[in-house]
């Protein structure tokens, strides 16, 4: 169990792309080392993935935020590594990923 | 959701891909032996792993699995004469015995010694089960044949079926996996708007629609359970079998008297076999249980096609469905559990495109099943031999389903394991 009472083969629901959920994403992350911790992280990140996928198209058309958006773009392609490292049962390596996502902003 | 590289590497299985060369580390099903009944009887085309092959019974009664097509011109060898212990091409007269040794070629000189340089690909074969398996791998790999239940019942006992539709392998293995579809795909509106009235095993399904998962991966594929809320001190287990490379089995009755498993051979990138086999544990099949698997009134095939080996039920033709059917009798309007299942598979495409997916817990064996499959076979291009095809009693496995008491832990119980074993000595 993790300290929130949640087991790492339980499946977290991702509400959004914030700092707190990303970083909490990739300590669980960390953590998971069975098989099926991990395919129930490749199931959070496959949900993180759409949040930020929406988060760009809500920006797409705005001539305001181009900045934004250039980091979104690139939280994207980091979380979708991070979803194919965790499939291939890399997760240290997935959570890297995530954190360095969190450097960019959002 | 699955890159664009791993769906293409986890989908293709032709000749030197990595999934093609780890589907070929096995015995794989190609017919069923009364396909080919009679010896010097017609042969066979029949196409598997992308390639075009033929199959025959010689006089002795030995199957053949050769190249479709005569290494001399390239003539198809269905149509070949069926004699003597071999093939003989009716273009011109060059004959090959099951192991592809060309016995005869009449067109060049008497002393010519060509036809000792020339054969046929050819392929070992077996018979189990009543079914013909091949083996298309290297070949001082040859592996075991697998030890599953309904291959050691008596024939009276099962019933094997096979026909091929469209699309690629593992999105049609996946639907056998993907356990939440039975709740919508394949139900009666009754039992969705009443499940209190529905049966036992239904209405625990029904009730409880979030069920516990439980997926541990295994010597010869993963074991997949669901937990479901029965009564009040009980749960209600549905343990399904994937078994590598490509065999599922869903959970059998509670009373453990049938079994059920499927085969998704791919014939190449984007057909498949569908091999359903139906099984029963302590008696001979009833002539009424084997019709019911077609003509029944649900039937598991309702649209096969003796004359192509297919369905008559297809995307053009969108499987039949009956709009009034769906507004008074059955979920998806489709009469016939493989073409309801075909018809969310086949309309996907060819190979589905697997990057545009949007996955949710529901999915979890979905997922586990992709990355079994691309694992087993990145372990075999880094040099891992796969465990399960030289070790055939691993099949020994069924899937079960039970009502027992509570216990959250029951899987790590010896009793679990237990269960999991051939019912079937």
């Amino acid at each position: 169990m993790t300290q929130a009472g949640i087991a790492l083969d339980d499946i977290v629901e991702i509400e959004d792309f914030s700092e707190a959920t990303i970083l909490a994403l990739a300590a669980r992350l960390e953590r998971s080392t069975a098989f099926q911790e991990l395919i129930a992280r490749e199931i959070e990140l496959d949900e993180l993935w759409r949040r930020v996928e929406t988060g760009i198209k809500a920006v797409a058309d705005d001539p305001a935020a181009t900045v934004a958006r250039r980091s979104l773009q690139a939280i994207f392609e980091l979380v979708w590594q991070a979803h194919d490292l965790a499939g291939a049962e890399r997760p240290l390596e997935a959570a890297a990923r995530l954190r360095q996502a969190t450097t960019l902003g959002n | 959701m699955l890159s664009h590289a791993d769906n293409e590497y986890m989908s293709r299985i032709g000749d030197g891909t990595a999934m093609g060369t780890f589907v070929r580390r096995f015995w794989t099903p190609l017919m069923l032996s009364e396909d080919l009944a009679e010896p010097d009887g017609t042969p066979q085309e029949v196409r598997l792993f992308g390639e075009n092959l033929v199959a025959f019974r010689d006089t002795e009664g030995r199957i053949g699995v050769l190249q479709a097509l005569c290494p001399h011109r390239q003539a198809p060898l269905a149509y070949a004469r069926n004699e003597e212990c071999g093939l003989r091409c009716i273009y011109h007269g060059w004959k090959f015995d099951v192991d592809g040794t060309c016995l005869d070629m009449p067109n060049e000189a008497p002393e010519s010694v060509f036809k000792d340089r020339v054969r046929a690909d050819a392929y070992p074969t077996c018979e189990a089960a009543g079914v013909v398996w091949v083996y298309m791998g290297p070949k001082d790999r040859q592996p075991e044949m697998p030890d599953m239940e309904w291959m050691r019942v008596a024939d009276s006992y099962r019933n094997v079926h096979r026909f091929h539709v469209e699309g690629n392998w593992v999105q049609a293995m996946e639907g056998d996996v993907d356990s939440s579809h039975i709740g919508f795909l394949h139900k009666n509106l009754r039992d969705l708007r009443d499940p209190a009235k529905a049966g036992r095993e239904n209405r625990y399904q029904a009730l409880d629609k979030a069920p516990k998962w439980v997926i541990q991966p295994t010597d010869y594929g993963m074991m997949i359970a669901a937990r479901r809320n029965a009564e009040d001190d009980t749960y209600y287990w549905r343990i399904n079998q994937v078994m590598l490379p490509y065999y599922t089995s869903v959970a059998a009755p509670i009373d453990g008297s049938a079994g059920l498993l499927h085969m998704w051979v791919p014939m190449d990138d984007s057909h498949t076999y569908v091999w359903t086999v139906m099984w029963r544990t302590q008696r001979p099949m009833t002539e009424r249980e084997r019709s019911d698997m077609i003509e029944g009134p649900t039937p598991h095939v309702a649209t096969y096609d003796p004359a192509t080996g297919g369905l008559r039920g297809n995307h053009q033709n969108r499987f039949f469905q009956d709009r009034m059917e769906m507004k008074t009798e059955t979920f998806s309007g489709i009469f016939g559990i493989r073409e309801q299942d075909a018809a969310m598979t086949v309309g996907m495409g060819p190979i589905v495109d697997r990057s545009k997916e949007h996955l949710g817990a529901a999915d979890s064996a979905v997922i586990a099943l992709r990355r079994i499959l691309i694992k087993a076979a990145r372990d075999l291009e880094s040099g891992e031999e796969p465990y399960a095809p030289y070790h055939g009693d691993v099949y020994r496995r069924r899937a079960w389903s039970a009502v027992l008491p509570r216990n959250d832990d029951f899987l790590n119980d010896p009793v679990a394991n237990q269960m999991h074993e051939s019912l079937v000595p």
